[in-house]
């Protein structure tokens, strides 16, 4: 049995799977004050929401949790390993820790490439640009389940890894 | 133990074979795994009505059971198939820009209390 991957979604009832495109991640300086002009850096990512969607849901959050998201072509231009047909395979295998495979999209005008989510590099939003800024931008992609599901599987399972030392000397 | 249950429970004209499960020999605690003749006499009777096939009498314990697959299908496994990769790619952002924010406010934040529902 075939499940979609993907579907267009609009409004601003945000989910867990809702990707944005070129969404603003403000870098303040260091140190600033009130009633101060401040030069900041603005960086553009493609990303997915992460929080959950009973929490976006019933407004349990402030603050939503974004990981972005890279055409895999763009991955293998900065790294040999994913360029290699092995690295490729090991990502679509989950065995690669922190990144993460989304599927081609066929919908028209929503057409994309396979692309790799990034859990090392999250953020987090305030929850009511998020819903300004999709509201603004109308329709979006949506990851639908059970894929939306792996993709939260996986984020938890880099997340909860813990590097321990191993405290017994290997055999000899 | 086997040899008790054979003489009262069962009829010398149906013969009961030695019990074959492996676990059954150890929990009989013997150190013989193969019974003599004269014990193999003993369980049977002194004639046998059926032929008896001689795999039911004396227990082989070659294990033959799917956890003993599996493990022996597991040394196999290619060591390089089960591990994961720790690559780490540093991918700069789509586009960056300077912005010039003018700060309105600025406190300390407080804490969003988010009661379970049960309460």
């Amino acid at each position: 049995m075939e499940y979609p991957w993907y579907d267009v979604v609009d409004g601003d009832d945000l989910a867990q799977g809702d990707f944005i495109d070129s969404c603003p991640i403000i870098i303040p300086p260091p140190s600033m004050n009130e009633d101060d002009t401040i030069n900041a850096n603005v960086c553009e990512y493609d990303v997915v929401i992460m929080s959950q969607s009973c929490d976006l849901e019933n407004r349990k959050i402030d603050l939503v949790l974004l990981c972005p998201v890279w055409p895999l072509s763009k991955f293998e231009e900065r790294s040999s390993f994913f360029k290699s047909k092995k690295g490729k395979e090991e990502l679509r295998r989950g065995n690669t820790t922190g990144y993460h495979l989304l599927n081609e999209c066929n919908i028209e005008n929503f057409k994309r490439e396979f692309s790799v989510v990034d859990f090392r590099n999250a953020y987090s939003v305030s929850i009511n640009f998020l819903i300004d800024l999709v509201q603004e931008r109308g329709e979006r992609l949506r990851l639908l389940p059970p894929y939306r599901e792996h993709l939260s599987q996986n984020f938890a399972r880099f997340f909860m890894r813990v590097g321990l030392p191993d405290g017994i000397p290997p055999f000899k | 133990m086997a040899c008790q249950l054979a003489k009262s429970d069962t009829s010398n004209a149906y013969p009961m074979g030695y019990p074959s499960a492996p676990s059954s020999v150890i929990i009989d605690n013997s150190p013989k795994l193969r019974p003599s003749t004269c014990e193999i006499d003993a369980i049977l009777g002194p004639q046998p009505t059926f032929e008896i096939e001689l795999s039911s009498i004396i227990a082989s314990f070659k294990t033959k059971s799917e956890t003993f697959s599996a493990r022996t299908h597991a040394n196999n496994i290619i060591v390089d198939d089960i591990l994961e990769y720790d690559v780490t790619v540093h991918m700069p952002p789509k586009n960056k820009y300077d912005l010039k924010l003018r700060i309105i406010d600025k406190r300390t934040a407080e804490p969003k209390i988010v009661e379970p529902d049960w309460i």
